[in-house]
């Protein structure tokens, strides 16, 4: 898988674990205004990153109207399925695929809580701050 | 909703019109044109020669499609009308009508021929609350002979287009045709009305341009034929009594109305009713599926995919989302988009996580797809995770709800959510958080399930084991802590301060369904069921009659909903008290008989010894996909069907008010089987 060659590259990204995606393979294009921009690129849970070469073949490709949207959605402030209903995100070739691994990112990056107890706690802690 | 509408529909998307064919937005009535939860259309009005031609019949011919014959009145009784109009529409990416008008003089005659329109593209929510708001621009144009009209707030886009075959003079209202019909002459046009929207991938992978169909007798003919493959698929129910079968070939047509292609998984789960619920609901579709099991079990496996597509994988409390949680509910309109609503999806159910799992059990012991349950094992260990990190907010044992969206969040999130339904026998409404019982009967049920899964599939038998330690253990602590001695029977819920909710209610029924009641406790309850303070005639009412809130028009508080009448029954048979469920079907049947063979979502808990009659609710929806489905559930109870390993289990138990009665051809991991049945004495 590519994933394992860009793994190898000693001073390259390193693969992300992500436990939503686990079994999961999969090549997704992320676009920005109708240019490849990006390549996530899913092995079994694990995911890196990395500048699309192109038009690369993907699984599916996730058409983002523009960088912003990106970021908004990196800052964890743009849901995806809003996205798609704004029309700024628009999954293409395997969309429960493209629908999947952005649900799953969120988690990355925006870790929950361990439970509804330990938020508990968190929000004594904040209080207590 | 006004009685005189006439619906046709496919998935999510419909088209309400008053019985002429017009629509008329109004604050009182739904019509128009739906899609994804915006009305596209809002005002499409026929007038010839400035007159409102008169209604004569409306024949309902499908679920998606539909004539409406009009005259063109003269005024007077003493004249007979000489033009006779004819409108024929059928659903599919917005609607296309057939419009026909014969001459019957011996003169020719002239007309002008309008038709208004109009499209206020309203959010389903906005329709709902009576409350427009548009933020956005509307625009109309006129674009190379076709009517644009549209609506535009940032990237959200939303656009009508209506064409048609015949030349018409085309304005930013209406199209008109200036037109001469010779002596016994007529003159037909099409008009396709097409609803377009930006959003993500169409259901069928291209947004449809209008087109014209001139000429076809049958638009939609892939319905047509999918429908016929849908109901043959199906197996076939003999009975002597003839309102038996029709009552099941209608829940088998309105099933088939309700299915959403969300296009994303292939195959459709069933939306929840007409008008307000058409849409993906995650305890309508997977209580819908169940019910629907044996009879269309591909319902089951998209519903499962869909669902699990989208379980929560984040912590968002605007959608009372966390992680592992299913969804309540998923809107695709203007206020989900803006965020004005939390649909996007909200995940406002504290059940349906619950239910998931019991459908994945369900669905396997029926199928015996266990490829499907192989892929499912992260999301069922994310759902089982939630159910104990989460549901359980104090770590008591027990699954409680409380909204973190305090504005537009829902007080309830058991499937009696509405702001009342939880409250003690004084009628005060229990505080927040609610452990209401049958959240923690659907537990012990997942739990007890998803170790079957574990051992079978997933071969993880220590997890099995720990599974079916954790509902034993629930089980006890429950049978304790939600049991009132004085009145015998379960609480309906433990209220914040952990006091017993101690109003009779349907509740106790969908504990039988869990197999959560020890048996003495169940015998109990059982009497409770079927006394006249639960038991109507017709079904049971989610409130006793006597309790503080007990209101035979409350929509939680005294209705009958066939649904949970069904889910009752489910639990009376499982604990092996088969009269009284056969009891039950035969009263939902009976009453489905009297509601035209469609039951409604809920009808008045009025007693059927003083009414004789079910009495409507009066804002239920119809189709509803539950109550579709209850019909299919009580003909399961009443055949006894029941897999076991690799065969299927037939221990008829039928009420002297059914004969006999054959199911054939029950699909199922057996291939195909038929179940035989008749009535005899039942002890």
């Amino acid at each position: 898988m590519e994933t394992g060659r860009h793994a190898q590259q000693p001073a390259g990204p390193q693969p992300l674990s992500v436990s939503s995606l686990a079994g999961l393979s999969a090549r997704l294009r992320v676009d920005v205004g109708g240019q490849p921009a990006w390549m996530l690129e899913i092995h079994d849970g694990t995911f890196l990153s990395r500048p699309a070469a192109g038009a690369e073949d993907a699984d599916a490709v996730l058409q983002c109207d523009s960088e912003e949207t990106v970021a908004a959605f990196k800052r964890g402030e743009l849901n995806p399925i809003v996205a798609m209903l704004q029309g700024r995100m628009h999954p293409e070739g395997d969309a429960a695929l493209a629908i999947r691994v952005i649900q799953g990112l969120q988690a990355v990056f925006h870790p929950p809580p361990a439970s509804a107890r330990a938020l508990q706690v968190e929000d004594g802690a904040r209080k207590e701050r | 909703m006004r009685v005189d509408t006439v619906s046709i529909m496919d998935g999510n998307e419909f088209v309400v019109s008053d019985a002429r064919g017009d629509i008329e937005d109004s604050p009182t009535d739904t019509l128009g044109l739906f899609r994804d939860d915006t009305r596209f259309l809002s005002r499409w009005v026929l007038t010839i020669n400035n007159l409102r031609p008169k209604l004569l019949s409306t024949d309902d011919l499908a679920y998606y499609r539909v004539n409406f014959f009009l005259a063109l009145a003269t005024g007077t009784i003493y004249l007979d009308s000489r033009l006779s109009v004819q409108r024929q529409r059928s659903v599919g990416d917005g609607f296309h009508e057939e419009l026909t008008l014969v001459n019957h003089d011996k003169q020719p005659v002239e007309l002008i021929v309008r038709l208004e329109a109009a499209a206020d593209f309203a959010d389903l929510f906005e329709v709902k609350d009576d409350d427009l708001n548009k933020k956005g621009q509307l625009y109309r144009r006129v674009e190379g002979g076709s009517l644009i009209l549209g609506y535009r707030r940032g990237t959200f886009q939303r656009k009508t287009v209506i064409t048609s075959s015949s030349p018409a003079q085309v304005s930013e209202d209406d199209l008109v045709y200036q037109i001469a019909i010779p002596p016994n002459g007529r003159w037909c046009t099409c008009l396709d009305v097409t609803a377009i929207s930006n959003i993500a991938q169409r259901r069928n992978g291209v947004e449809r341009e209008a087109k014209h169909d001139h000429g076809v007798t049958k638009p939609r003919p892939e319905l047509e034929a999918n429908l016929k493959e849908w109901i043959s698929a199906a197996p076939k129910l003999v009975s002597a009594r003839m309102s038996l079968e029709r009552t099941y070939q209608r829940s088998l047509v309105d099933l088939a109305a309700l299915r959403f292609h969300a296009g994303v998984i292939p195959g459709a789960l069933p939306a929840a009713g007409l008008p307000w619920f058409m849409a993906i609901f995650g305890r309508d579709s997977l209580i819908t599926s169940l019910q629907a099991l044996p009879f269309v079990p591909g319902l089951a496996s998209t519903t499962l995919r869909t669902l699990a597509l989208v379980q929560a994988r984040v912590f968002d409390p605007f959608r009372d989302e966390e992680p592992g949680k299913i969804l309540h509910e998923l809107r695709l309109g203007e206020l989900t988009a803006f965020e004005e609503r939390p649909h996007s999806p909200y995940y406002g159910s504290a059940d349906s996580t619950m239910l998931f799992l019991i459908l994945l059990d369900e669905y396997e012991r029926w199928s015996g797809d266990r490829a499907l349950v192989a892929s499912l094992e992260r999301e069922a260990r994310a759902a089982i995770d939630w159910i104990d990190r989460w549901g359980d907010r104090d770590g008591d044992g027990f699954v409680e709800y409380e909204r973190r969206n305090s504005e537009t969040g829902l007080e309830n999130q058991g499937w009696k959510d509405s702001w009342d339904s939880i409250a003690f026998a004084d009628g005060t409404v229990a505080s927040t958080p609610r452990a209401t019982c049958e959240l923690q009967g659907y537990v012990y049920d997942a739990k007890v399930r998803t170790a079957r899964l574990a051992r079978l599939v997933w071969g993880d038998p220590a997890w099995a084991d720990r599974l079916e330690r954790d509902a034993e253990e629930l089980k006890e602590h429950f049978n304790d802590a939600f049991w009132i001695p004085e009145r015998g029977f379960f609480a309906l819920a433990l209220d914040g301060d952990k006091r017993k909710v101690d109003s009779l209610t349907s509740n106790i029924g969908h504990l039988l369904w869990s197999g959560i009641a020890d048996r003495d406790k169940a015998q109990s309850c059982v009497r409770h069921l079927m006394s006249e303070a639960l038991f109507s005639g017709w079904g049971v009412r989610t409130m006793a009659v006597g309790e503080g809130s007990f209101n035979p028009l409350g929509y939680h508080v005294g209705t009958v909903w066939p649904h949970d009448t069904s889910i009752v029954a489910w639990g009376l048979w499982r604990y092996g008290y088969r009269q009284e469920a056969a009891r039950l079907a035969v009263g939902i049947l009976e009453a489905a008989e009297l509601f035209h063979h469609r039951l409604p979502e809920a009808f008045a808990g009025y007693a059927r010894a003083v009414t004789k009659y079910p009495v409507e609710y009066p804002t239920a929806c119809s189709p509803q996909a539950w109550a579709t489905g209850a019909p299919l559930l009580l003909l399961r109870i009443v055949l006894g069907l029941d897999p076991l390993g690799d065969h299927l289990i037939i221990d008829p138990a039928l009420p002297d008010a059914f004969g006999e009665l054959q199911l054939l051809d029950i699909p199922g991991r057996w291939g195909r089987m038929d179940a035989f049945g008749r009535a005899r004495h039942l002890t």
